[in-house]
């Protein structure tokens, strides 16, 4: 591997998360899928990951509770955590962005590529 | 016919009253003047007599009824008794008093009262020449068969008398020695007692007409008055009703108005609250009706209590303009009635206080609504655009990303065909992608969501930049874009850039698309001071617009037929999206178009006040 660098992707649609456990990896990045908020939280402490791909949409915790309590950590406070959403309302955005989100990109609006190279940028 | 009829009645009560008056009148006055008639010459008979039994009747036996009788010593005593007779019967209107006896068809002179050197002495003997009948016969019927009587009123020489004629009668000798004659100046005194006599029947005649016709006169007009209080009075009752009617109206239209209706004057006194108000305010109406608002209610904004002076209502007092506060206004109210904080929404419109008794004095009137409602409202409606855009948009993520993978990692083992299908699905998601987030931008402008900052722009760099996204096509095309250069203030508006940036782009590709090649597309900006707003035109000599779809063309998803055959993959959105933006911020849009010659589209921005 080129770097063992790990990305945790927090997605509960399970061939949008394969597409992007595939992309990720093809990157040379280690990926781990978490279904939901609170396991992704467990995941978080368990892992360490360096980079989030954050879906906001998610069972039991949604991805606006997992940021919140994410950067309520201190050991999480600074590593890139990506909203990757297909809410595109500017107070989800301006919500994602206020709790601590580094990046808010609506899904469809990206090729799968175009994230895969932001997530290259941020991993740099 | 039958009012006709009972009008006439009236009047001809009115104469008979007057006739019955006059009747009744006169034959009282006839009476009154008979009887006074009758008395007075029950009088004169009675004083003749009286008079003629003073006279010595046996003393007239010697008189010879001429001038020897001079001499005559019972002459003159009887003369002197007459002459003292005439002076006592002056003031009873007797002239003259004499006594005369008849000689053949004459009346001679016996004794006259009158002296000897007045004008009117006559001699005994004296015919009485001017004697007229009714004299001669009354003083025959005397001398003949000794009755009293009293003639006709007669004139002589001296006047217009009546006279008494007594017969002086010895009764001793039973034999009648002369005729005593007292004579009534009858205009003077006669007529005069008669005329007294009248007066008084004939005035109370005249006072009981004049009474008569007053009283009739005033009773038919106090029925004409009471007729008509009647009428006023029905009237006055009917319109009583009216206004009870229509004040019941308006009080069960306020009570079951399902918002908060507060009136108040210009010191904020309270004149009126509806059920809803007092259920929202906490009060019963008479704990608060009356009071001051501001004591009983205070308007809390983002979690800050507001001063009296910055209240909405000062707004609309001063303005005279209604004033209405929204969601975004973020307005509460609170009372010592109520634990918590109410968010309402308020429409505050300017009361000319004529209703409440202070003319020219402004009120207020209040709907307060319950901003909860819109809230939860507000709530759904962002839940439903999220929801939606999220549902429609998940299954495009895995449809793009699959074809886009499939094309970058099969593009060796994939035939041409199947190359140009998976880009086919590929440009079809993108184009569905645009239409959702333009439908969802649609969505949300209209209902109010998009409220992003406003800032100056400079309007004319935006222009260029948005040109530089169209530099490409617009090579192909070989289009010039044109525009004389005029530099807009940037102060002078205030507007979202994003969207400002939406609707120039939006313009100027349809611009682009639908102009023909070699063609140049110009864009102008300017200023309208009159009607203080900015202007951008955009114009092309492409395709123009048929008439049959002018009136369309803002509408979504409306594509003339001429611009789909030039392109055939417009979303229809385009202008219905130009349309919400600029309308949103208070501007107007429109076109001035001809088929096959092109298109020139206008927009407003309201210039900023001050």
């Amino acid at each position: 591997m080129e770097n063992s660098k790990k990305v945790l992707i927090v997605e509960d649609d399970i061939h949008v998360s394969k597409v992007f456990q595939v992309q990720v990896e093809k990157a040379g990045f280690v990926a781990i899928v978490s279904e939901d908020g609170e396991e992704a939280l467990r995941v978080l402490e368990a892992e360490k990951p360096d980079l989030v791909i954050l879906d906001l949409m998610i069972p039991k915790k949604d991805g606006f509770e997992v940021l919140e309590e994410a950067r309520k950590m201190p050991e999480f406070q600074k590593i890139p955590i990506v909203v990757i959403s297909n809410l595109g309302q500017d107070t989800d955005k301006a919500r994602a962005l206020g709790l601590g989100a580094t990046e808010y990109l609506v899904k469809v609006d990206f090729s799968i590529q175009e994230i895969i190279n932001k997530i290259k940028d941020y991993l740099k | 016919m039958l009012k006709h009829f009972a009008k006439v009645n009236k009047y001809l009560y009115f104469l008979l009253g007057i006739v019955i008056i006059f009747s009744v009148g006169i034959v009282y006055t006839t009476k009154v003047t008979k009887d006074e008639e009758a008395k007075i010459r029950k009088e004169m008979l009675a004083l003749t007599q009286t008079y003629a039994n003073v006279l010595d009747a046996g003393k007239f036996a010697s008189l010879q009824q001429n001038l020897t009788d001079k001499e005559n010593p019972d002459y003159k005593i009887i003369k002197d008794k007459l002459i003292s007779i005439a002076d006592s019967s002056k003031t009873l209107g007797i002239k003259w008093i004499y006594t005369i006896i008849p000689k053949d068809d004459q009346i001679v002179f016996s004794v006259d009262s009158i002296l000897v050197d007045s004008p009117e002495y006559s001699d005994p003997g004296d015919v009485y020449v001017d004697a007229n009948p009714s004299f001669i016969n009354a003083v025959k019927k005397a001398w003949e068969i000794r009755i009293s009587s009293i003639t006709e009123p007669y004139t002589d020489k001296w006047g217009t008398f009546i006279s008494t004629i007594v017969p002086i009668v010895d009764k001793e000798n039973n034999i009648t020695t002369s005729v005593l004659a007292s004579d009534m100046d009858y205009k003077l005194f006669y007529q005069g007692r008669i005329d007294n006599a009248r007066r008084l029947p004939a005035m109370v005649t005249i006072l009981l007409l004049v009474s008569f016709s007053y009283l009739f006169f005033y009773i038919i007009s106090i029925k004409k008055d009471r007729q008509r209080i009647l009428a006023l009075t029905s009237d006055i009752a009917k319109s009583k009703n009216n206004i009870l009617d229509d004040d019941l109206r308006m009080k069960t239209i306020i009570s079951s108005i399902g918002e908060g209706l507060i009136i108040i004057d210009r010191k904020y006194r309270i004149k009126l609250l509806n059920p809803k108000a007092t259920e929202l305010l906490g009060y019963k109406k008479n704990e608060i009706l009356g009071k001051d608002l501001r004591d009983v209610v205070k308007i809390i904004k983002n979690k800050t209590e507001l001063s009296f002076n910055e209240w909405p209502t000062e707004k609309t007092f001063i303005t005279k303009q209604i004033t209405t506060t929204s969601l975004e206004d973020d307005l509460s109210i609170a009372t010592d009635k109520q634990k918590n904080y109410l968010a309402v929404t308020l429409s505050i419109a300017p009361l000319n206080n004529n209703l409440m008794g202070d003319p020219g004095e402004m009120g207020l009137v209040i709907v307060v609504r319950d901003a909860n409602k819109d809230r939860e409202l507000d709530r759904v409606k962002s839940g439903f655009i999220s929801i939606a855009s999220h549902q429609l948009r998940a299954p495009l993520t895995s449809v793009r990303w699959s074809s886009e993978i499939l094309l970058s990692e099969n593009s060796e083992t994939l035939s041409k065909n199947q190359i140009d299908l998976l880009k086919e699905i590929n440009d079809g998601i993108k184009r569905l992608c645009r239409i959702i987030n333009i439908l969802l931008d649609i969505s949300r402008i209209e209902n109010g969501k998009i409220v992003r900052e406003k800032k100056p722009i400079n309007l004319t760099t935006m222009t260029e930049e948005v040109l530089k996204e169209f530099s490409l096509v617009m090579g192909k095309k070989n289009l010039v874009f044109s525009s004389p250069s005029l530099q807009i203030n940037p102060d002078l508006v205030r507007l979202d850039p994003i969207l400002i940036k939406q609707v120039i782009f939006n313009l100027l590709a349809n611009a682009v698309s639908y102009s023909n090649n070699n063609t140049t597309i110009e864009g102008q900006w300017a200023v309208d001071k009159e009607k203080n707003e900015v202007i951008y035109s955009i114009k092309d000599s492409g395709i123009g617009i048929p008439i049959a779809s002018q009136s369309r063309i803002f509408s979504k998803f409306f594509r003339a037929n001429n611009a789909m055959l030039k392109v055939s993959d417009g979303t229809g959105l385009s202008l219905a999206f130009v349309k919400d933006i600029v309308l949103s911020w208070g501007g107007r849009v429109w076109f001035e178009t001809k088929e096959g010659e092109g298109s020139t589209f206008f927009f407003t921005i309201p210039i900023l006040e001050n």
